[in-house]
């Protein structure tokens, strides 16, 4: 076809077209939403019986901490990246990296500072693992699709940056949800069951958005 | 300008002076409203204007041209810049009209540059394997490694549905897609297959 054409054939295709809501506005949304949704999952998982204690020590508390900043971290991304120029804010889309990148190297930190007989470091004997895995899984499945049919409204360049962010952000409900309804504070646990599937998911979370954020 | 108001009128207000300083600093041509027209015309088309709209579209088809010209060979120009164009087209919401336009643009252009570069590559690498497969089974089937050797000789040791594959594509002089049809298998399949048959004759004959 020729190029002029196509450009009579596009002008002919009501070009009126009310542009898509603010990123403001869809994340706001969205943190109501995936609010309501981990207050949900907590209440059915409930909370860890020394909850208390554990929110005192600030080890734990710098984790949640680091665990809700790569939710909002991933959703900010994942908003940004619907847009094909990012809003021209380029670097909002690197932040979740920098935050797992922290959240790894202080899991690493207290691991390397543990002393060597610590309980806190293997997991209890008999202690379940791949429940956990599956549990951040089940619980990120409905976030991940909202955030994919959102994300499917605009037009990303990066489909596979933002497919990862969406499922990066969805897992990361899972990921404080646990936390907090789980008394294993074993760091070999966590880092395996709980982190190393979180990168997982956030792996094929790139995979799936590399097909299902086509446009 | 600051220089020329003092010395003519020594009047000039303070103001005066920095405006005109501003103006001797300032580029002749701001980058930014280089493309403020283009932005003009987008913002019109977005809320309904289809002549803008068209305008647009014309504009950035001459800038998509360039940009492409330096990255492409002529052919494949107007393909790819179709490409972007329906694209921008699809992707008029993610706009808002207000922020910098070309940034907007480039990075559609780029997203759909790659992708065209990817399939391209691909396609190529693809054919490169095709070419070499009949480059090898020509140079193995008509060149006479031994002359007491006959090609039936040579597809003695062959397995019988290599023997076939064979035979259709090179005596027969089907092509792979026929030879897949009436053997009931895959093009590709029938190609992979054929290379490997030759690569066989070809380490009997101490090639």
């Amino acid at each position: 076809m020729n190029t002029q054409d196509l450009i009579a054939q596009l002008i002919q295709k009501a070009p009126q077209k009310t542009p898509l809501r603010g990123p403001v506005w869809l994340a706001a949304q969205l943190v109501l939403v995936l609010a309501a949704y981990g207050l949900t999952a907590q209440f059915f998982l409930g909370l860890r019986p020394d909850i208390v204690a554990q929110l005192s020590r600030l080890a734990f508390s710098a984790e949640i901490v680091l665990l809700v900043l790569l939710i909002f971290s991933s959703l900010a991304a994942a908003i940004m990246a619907m847009y094909p120029d990012a809003l021209q804010k380029a670097y909002v889309l690197k932040i979740p990296y920098v935050v797992f990148t922290l959240l790894a190297g202080f899991i690493f930190l207290q691991w390397a500072v543990m002393p060597p007989d610590a309980g806190a470091v293997l997991p209890v004997t008999g202690s379940h693992g791949m429940e956990c895995a599956l549990c951040i899984g089940a619980v990120a499945l409905i976030p991940a699709a909202l955030l994919f049919f959102l994300i499917r409204q605009g037009a990303s360049v990066a489909p596979l940056q933002a497919g990862s962010f969406a499922v990066l952000a969805a897992a990361g409900v899972g990921g404080p949800t646990l936390r907090l309804a789980e008394a294993n504070d074993s760091l070999l646990h966590l880092a395996v069951w709980h982190y190393v599937p979180t990168l997982i998911f956030a792996i094929i979370g790139a995979v799936a958005g590399k097909w299902l954020l086509k446009w | 300008m600051a220089v020329v108001c003092l010395k003519m009128t020594r009047k000039c207000s303070l103001t005066q002076v920095f405006s005109g300083i501003v103006q001797m600093v300032t580029p002749a041509e701001n980058p930014i409203d280089k493309y403020a027209e283009l932005t003009a015309l987008f913002r019109a088309g977005l809320a309904g204007d289809g002549v803008a709209y068209g305008q647009f579209l014309q504009k950035t088809t001459l800038i998509l041209r360039r940009m492409l010209g330096k990255k492409l060979p002529p052919s494949d120009v107007e393909d790819v810049v179709q490409d972007i164009l329906i694209s921008l087209h699809k992707a008029r919401h993610t706009h808002d009209g207000q922020r910098p336009l070309m940034p907007w643009v480039f990075a559609i252009a780029r997203f759909r540059l790659n992708d065209y570069l990817r399939k391209a590559y691909s396609r190529a690498g693809h054919e490169v394997y095709v070419a070499n497969i009949e480059e090898n089974a020509a140079a193995d089937v008509t060149e006479t490694y031994r002359e007491d050797e006959s090609i039936g000789e040579l597809l003695q040791d062959l397995p019988e549905r290599q023997k076939r594959i064979l035979t259709l594509l090179y005596l027969e002089g089907h092509t792979a897609k026929e030879a897949g049809r009436l053997l009931d298998m895959g093009e590709s399949a029938i190609k992979v297959a054929a290379h490997r048959a030759i690569k066989k004759i070809r380490e009997r004959l101490g090639g």
